[in-house]
């Protein structure tokens, strides 16, 4: 097969993956082969407008998808809001009560729907901007941190069972067989700061002696009188975990080291 | 990486008996961007803690998703257990020889799935199940092991 044959029969195949099925006299469902990460694929519908004007749309379903794992209110403000109008823009896309649609005509329809598409599928990226997404990887770091450096000495999701058989006041990661155990939290919200708190003070109602310990996704970001209190009950903390990393298990490595001595 | 939660684990949570719930709180009242969306909290029988989050789009009928998510202890994360979709867009398998249909959908948790690196609710599959909104509702409630609504308050 000659190169020109190949492009020709390349070309007919990837003709062949966008396919239109007629919805009634001005709407048609247009199939194209690009996806979300989940493997479902974009909603993409041409509406004829008049005798030569069209427009493309999802029918809001990008924004619905978005929601699987954002939530979208949290685009109507701050660097995704600026980052969505951005693409929106470049893209001549216009916003109709969380439908996208772009405008097009019958000169240039064909060519239109790659930008179409190529706008969704960056407005479905917003979604890797995800503040749970990096919570979610600070709680797993912090807990592969301990791990890696303290093994077997790191019991995870502690709790004193004779005071609290049904775990109520659970203590993120516990470095035992000590005089003074290491209780670690890690602190990713106000309201982590607030458990963390409570528990605690709970262990203190126990008698329980802990040395106790926070670390923070970024310590800047909690409310000041919940920090306040937290700071209260604690013994160390450490404001953020990225890039602290050797210095927190430094520390409570020593730690370690002067209550055995 | 994200934890990988196994097979086993996934069948666990799914089959952990759940109460009823008034079908009236899962209408989705609340307006979003271009969807209506309701959300419910429910405590299973094992004291695990689970989520249903329902979206219906406001322009076409047939887009809708219905989700159980598991919120996973101490990791704050809400696994997705199964998503009952709607027959609005198309779905593709990347691991069964990279299937693709348009049908209304069922999407479940699957351990191989997250080993290869998708989503833990990538694998989907079409379903006659239900062919509407509120049917999807009952499925859902049905694989989730929802106790059935008492009499009178039916979907």
């Amino acid at each position: 097969m000659t190169l020109v044959d190949l492009a020709e029969t390349f070309s007919q195949a990837v003709g062949a993956e966008v396919r239109v099925e007629p919805l009634g006299e001005r709407e048609a469902r247009v199939f194209v082969p690009f996806e979300f990460p989940d493997g479902d694929r974009l909603v993409v519908r041409l509406r004829q407008q008049s005798d030569t004007e069209y427009e493309w749309t999802d029918t809001g379903h990008t924004f619905m998808h978005l929601s699987y794992d954002l939530d979208v209110d949290a685009l109507e403000s701050g660097n995704r809001k600026t980052l969505l109008e951005s693409i929106e823009q470049r893209a001549g896309i216009r916003e109709r009560s969380g439908e996208l649609v772009l405008p097009t005509h019958a000169g240039v329809v064909a060519g239109d729907l790659f930008q179409f598409v190529q706008a969704l599928l960056q407005i479905s990226d917003l979604r890797f901007l995800s503040r749970e997404r990096v919570r979610s990887t600070f709680v797993e770091d912090f807990r592969t941190l301990l791990q890696e450096h303290f093994g077997d000495h790191a019991h995870f999701d502690y709790y004193d069972r004779s005071h609290d058989p049904e775990g109520r006041y659970p203590v993120d990661c516990l470095l035992n067989s000590l005089s003074r155990p290491i209780a670690i939290f890690g602190v990713g919200s106000d309201s982590q700061a607030r458990d963390a708190t409570i528990t605690l003070l709970q262990f203190r109602t126990w008698k329980r002696e802990l040395f106790a310990a926070g670390v923070h996704e970024e310590m800047e970001e909690l409310s000041g009188k919940v920090l306040a209190r937290f700071s209260d009950v604690v013994d160390k903390q450490f404001s953020s975990l990225a890039g602290n990393e050797q210095a927190i298990v430094d520390y409570f490595q020593r730690e370690i080291d002067r209550q055995r001595a | 990486m994200s934890t990988i939660v196994d097979d086993a684990t996934i069948r666990a949570r799914l089959t952990e008996p759940k109460p009823a719930v008034d079908p009236g709180e899962l209408t989705p009242h609340k307006p979003k961007r271009g969807h209506l969306e309701a959300q419910k909290q429910v405590e299973g029988a094992g004291g695990s803690k689970f989520r249903l989050i329902l979206r219906q789009n406001r322009i076409d009928v047939h887009d809708f998703s219905v989700i159980l998510g598991w919120e996973m202890p101490s990791v704050m994360r809400l696994f997705k257990l199964c998503r009952c979709n709607g027959r609005s867009h198309e779905h593709r398998n990347p691991l069964e020889q990279g299937e693709v249909f348009f049908d209304f959908h069922v999407h479940t948790a699957t351990e191989r799935y997250q080993e290869h690196g998708y989503s833990e609710e990538h694998y989907a599959r079409p379903t006659i199940a239900y062919t509407d909104f509120h049917g999807a509702i009952r499925h859902l409630l049905e694989i989730g092991s929802f106790a059935p609504p008492a009499q009178g308050t039916l979907l």
